[in-house]
């Protein structure tokens, strides 16, 4: 009995309720945390919460408020110089640079988000504990607590870390990145010292069609969707075919062809795109050949006449990609029931048939997840456009080719032209873009909607 | 319970010694420096007569630290150290080309080095984040005295502050092979192609701006230094140079090749003659020994008369950076490396062109640094800092591109060079 009791205040403790049903203790505890802990005698964890408190105070105070007022302006003063006659040079005091003052104010915004988030989990512990020692249960101490950490509570403490990596690698990061879209930092005009907030000013000249920024990024975003749907589904149902194929009972020395076709996986997909983008240039070895042979005049405009070289660049891909297509769906082609086959075949359905009303239906419904991660993947080809055609043939008056993807003409914009800000926003729009794309897709697909069972 | 005693203990000794790590660190040469010479205890009136620990970060492109190559800037380096005896210098070698100088200092200013290499035509860049510091005084008379006037043109700003020590100039001549080519059959382009095959990066705006330079086409005004006017290379002119390009790729000698590849074609005997600057020199000599022949860039034809091409010519200087620890060391050590002695085992060991006056001299023997000489006398177009260089590389390479391929004919040429005209004045982002 007295167990079911303690086990009520284990419920879910939300802060508006706890500030309701608590004491002035608790409501006290969210200005000085662990107020309610040290007052119930957990003295280890509520020092552990004022310590915390007070390094956050100690961190805003020195340098935090400073960032945050540096970052609505991104900072103006510019670099001092003072002429010493003595030693015959000049001396310079450096201004701001707007791009730390960026980082840091972020890196404040985190501390202040963490800083509510510490304060909301004072003032729970304070009412839990409160809820404890009004119920007459010993209110634990703190080893009681730690060892539950690695008892009862361990999958808190398991995916705590990695989502501590996360939010610090991956999201403070990208916040940082995605900021840059909302400012001029380029260098165009000399931004790229002191620049400054421009809200949404890139993303209007992005979709705007009457300017040339617009135009190139709307014919860039058809063709990097038409190229990763062309590409995936390709590469997918050749894969299947391939597999497929080598799988019939008639095929002898099975393995053989399958280790065929892998083989090209195992040369590095660097050292492939680059030796085929040399052997498909109008002076490379395919040219070479064909014109010594007499079979052409001029050179095969492989990348330098539009429709060719997407065509090229799409053949390409299906080279590199139908390996790792062929090694997964051989997987799961042998995983289909027998019986299947065998009332099939009794039933008198020949192999065009019984592959198009029972492979493919199985094979779809296991690998939309595949083909989703797929598709996005090749949204993001970076390799197997840029290292062979590398965005070419591009028209003399724009910046994006004809082949270009999103994300080379990103690299194209920002590593080769520090255009930081544009870069910043076709990021943003290829994720928008994406996300869009797989999440109607898989919420649309078979797998969604059936997760158990297939049929 | 002593037991729990122990392991809080050892585990609040572990995060203790987790936090040493943390705190300021000091450069660990200057505390384990030698022990200073005695007369570090006497006060000195100046600081340039007191000794010190001084630690320096020093950039070049990685081919000036190779041992196989002479490590001309560990050599000089270390020279330099020994001849000032009143400081004690520990050097960091970072590498770092010359045309990326004008990235990656501005990207970290903290960290990076306090003497670099860096390209005259990334100056702009480089002042726009304020990374270069301004020579003035004895150090500003001394590079006035020390080197030609076009060099000091290349190292000062519109301002006109001088920001960088000269050390080598930069530009491009041919390189031919002597048993194809007389002295006179490379002055002209169309004799050249009748006799043997020519390889061009037309396809880079470095090089085939010489065509439309050579006829008339501006950039930033007929001496480099007018921002207002623009890149000129519309109307007439430049048409003209586009239907004659047009034309030129046609033949079949004329290659459009880079300088990488075009020197191997010349090892496997496709190419008798190439355009690059002094960093292929070395290896062009090797493969043609006897024959190997340099000159300046030939005339070609437009509407049967002949046009000078003219390249591009610039500088790659030593700065200092601004906001540097040591000033003072920093601004010797870049006049240093870009003084008579360095110079002339730059030119020894990597063929660097020397700039210094008296070094200039003594070296009008060798062909190159006469061609060299005679270039930017006779035909080069100085290339300035302005930022707005920027957007030319881009509708240059696509207009070579272009003009390779064919999808610029005569029909179309009046048309295309106007856009290249338009494009290469915008970003392309409006």
């Amino acid at each position: 009995m007295v167990k079911e009791e303690s086990r009520a205040p284990e419920a879910k403790v939300t802060v508006p309720s706890a500030l309701k049903n608590g004491s002035a203790m608790v409501a006290l505890s969210s200005v000085i945390w662990g107020w309610g802990c040290l007052v119930r005698k957990q003295f280890t964890k509520g020092a552990l919460y004022l310590a915390s408190e007070i390094l956050i105070i100690v961190y805003m105070v020195r340098s935090g408020f400073y960032n945050l007022s540096k970052l609505i302006t991104l900072g103006d003063v510019e670099q001092q110089k003072v002429w010493n006659e003595a030693k015959s040079l000049f001396e310079y005091v450096d201004g701001d640079r707007s791009l730390t003052i960026l980082l840091y104010g972020i890196v404040t915004v985190a501390a202040l988000v963490l800083a509510v988030l510490l304060a909301r989990m004072s003032i729970k512990s304070a009412y839990k504990a409160e809820v404890a020692f009004r119920s007459g249960k010993r209110v634990p101490d703190f080893l009681t607590e730690v060892r539950d950490q690695f008892d009862k509570n361990l999958h808190t403490t398991l995916l705590s870390l990695p989502i501590l990596g996360v939010l610090a690698f991956t999201i403070l990061p990208l916040l940082f990145m995605t900021c840059m879209a909302f400012t001029n930092y380029s260098v165009i005009n000399n931004k790229l010292v002191l620049f400054d907030w421009v809200g949404l000013n890139n993303f209007k000249r992005m979709l705007d069609l009457g300017g040339s920024l617009g135009q190139t990024f709307w014919s860039v975003l058809g063709w990097t969707l038409a190229w990763a749907v062309i590409a995936t589904f390709s590469n997918y149902i050749l894969g299947v075919l391939l597999s497929v194929f080598i799988n019939w009972k008639e095929i002898r020395a099975k393995k053989f062809w399958r280790f065929c076709f892998v083989l090209t996986v195992a040369v590095p997909h660097f050292v492939t795109l680059m030796i085929i983008r040399q052997m498909l240039q109008p002076t490379g070895a395919v040219n070479v050949l064909l014109q010594s042979l007499g079979w052409i005049d001029a050179p095969l405009p492989f990348f330098t006449d539009t429709t060719w070289a997407r065509v090229s660049v799409i053949l390409i891909s299906i080279w590199v990609s139908v390996p790792y297509v062929l090694l997964q769906i051989t997987g799961i082609l042998q995983n289909i029931p027998a019986e299947l086959y065998e009332s099939a075949r009794i039933d008198g359905a020949g192999p065009v048939v019984t592959f198009f009303k029972i492979t493919m239906p199985y094979m779809l419904f296991v690998t939309t997840p595949y083909l989703i991660t797929s598709f996005t993947g090749n949204i993001n080809n970076f390799n197997t456009i840029f290292l062979t055609s590398q965005g070419l043939p591009r028209a003399v008056e724009s910046t994006a080719g004809k082949t270009d993807l999103l994300i080379t003409w990103l690299y194209k914009l920002t590593i080769d032209n520090q255009y930081y800000d544009i870069g910043a926003v076709i990021g943003i729009m290829t994720f928008v873009s994406l996300s869009i794309v797989s999440l109607l897709t898989f919420h649309y697909s078979g797998s969604n909607k059936n997760e158990e069972g297939f049929r | 319970m002593s037991k729990k005693v122990l392991t809080l203990v050892l585990a609040f000794c572990l995060t203790m010694s987790l936090f040493a790590g943390c705190g300021s660190s000091a450069p660990a040469e200057q505390t384990q420096a030698p022990a200073a010479p005695a007369a570090n205890e006497t006060a000195a009136p100046a600081e340039n007569v007191e000794p010190m620990a001084v630690s320096l970060k020093v950039w070049s492109p990685s081919e000036d630290q190779n041992p196989d190559m002479g490590a001309w800037l560990n050599t000089m380096c270390e020279q330099f150290n020994e001849l000032h005896p009143e400081w004690d210098i520990t050097f960091e070698y970072g590498v770092c080309t010359e045309s990326d100088a004008k990235k990656l200092v501005p990207q970290d200013v903290d960290a990076a080095a306090d003497v670099f290499i860096f390209s005259s035509t990334g100056m702009e860049n480089l002042n726009q984040a304020s990374c270069l510091a301004e020579l003035g005084g004895k150090y500003l008379e001394t590079v006035r005295n020390d080197y030609p006037e076009s060099l000091v043109a290349s190292v000062t700003y519109e301002d006109g502050g001088v920001y960088g020590v000269p050390m080598t100039t930069n530009t491009y001549f041919m390189y031919y092979d002597k048993s194809v080519f007389t002295e006179e059959d490379v002055k002209s382009l169309d004799t050249m192609l009748e006799k043997g095959k020519v390889a061009y990066p037309l396809t880079n705006g470095f090089y085939n701006a010489a065509f439309y330079i050579g006829n008339g086409c501006t950039f930033f005004g007929e001496d480099g230094t007018d921002r207002a006017s623009g890149i000129q290379v519309g109307g007439e002119k430049g048409a003209a140079v586009t239907n004659a390009l047009v034309d030129l790729v046609k033949n079949p000698n004329f290659i459009v090749a880079e300088p990488d590849n075009a020197i191997s074609m010349m090892r496997e005997g496709n190419c008798n003659a190439y355009v690059c600057g002094t960093w292929q020199a070395a290896q062009t000599e090797e493969i043609l020994g006897e024959n190997f022949g340099v000159a300046m860039l030939p005339t070609f034809k437009i509407d049967g008369n002949d046009v000078q091409m003219r390249p591009f010519t610039s500088s790659k200087a030593i700065g200092v950076k601004a906001t540097t620890a040591y000033p003072e060391v920093a601004l010797n050590l870049a006049m240093y490396l870009g003084g008579y002695e360095s110079q002339k085992y730059h030119y020894e060991t990597r063929g660097y062109i020397p700039c210094e006056n008296q070094l200039i001299s003594e070296v009008q023997d060798d062909p190159i640094c006469r061609v060299d000489s005679q270039t930017i006398k006779e035909i080069a177009m100085p290339r300035s800092c302005f930022a707005e260089y920027s957007y030319f590389w881009t509708p240059a390479e696509s207009m070579g591109t272009e003009i390779r391929d064919g999808a610029v004919t005569h029909d179309n040429a009046v048309e295309k060079t106007e856009a290249f005209n338009v494009a290469v004045n915008t970003s392309g982002l409006n």
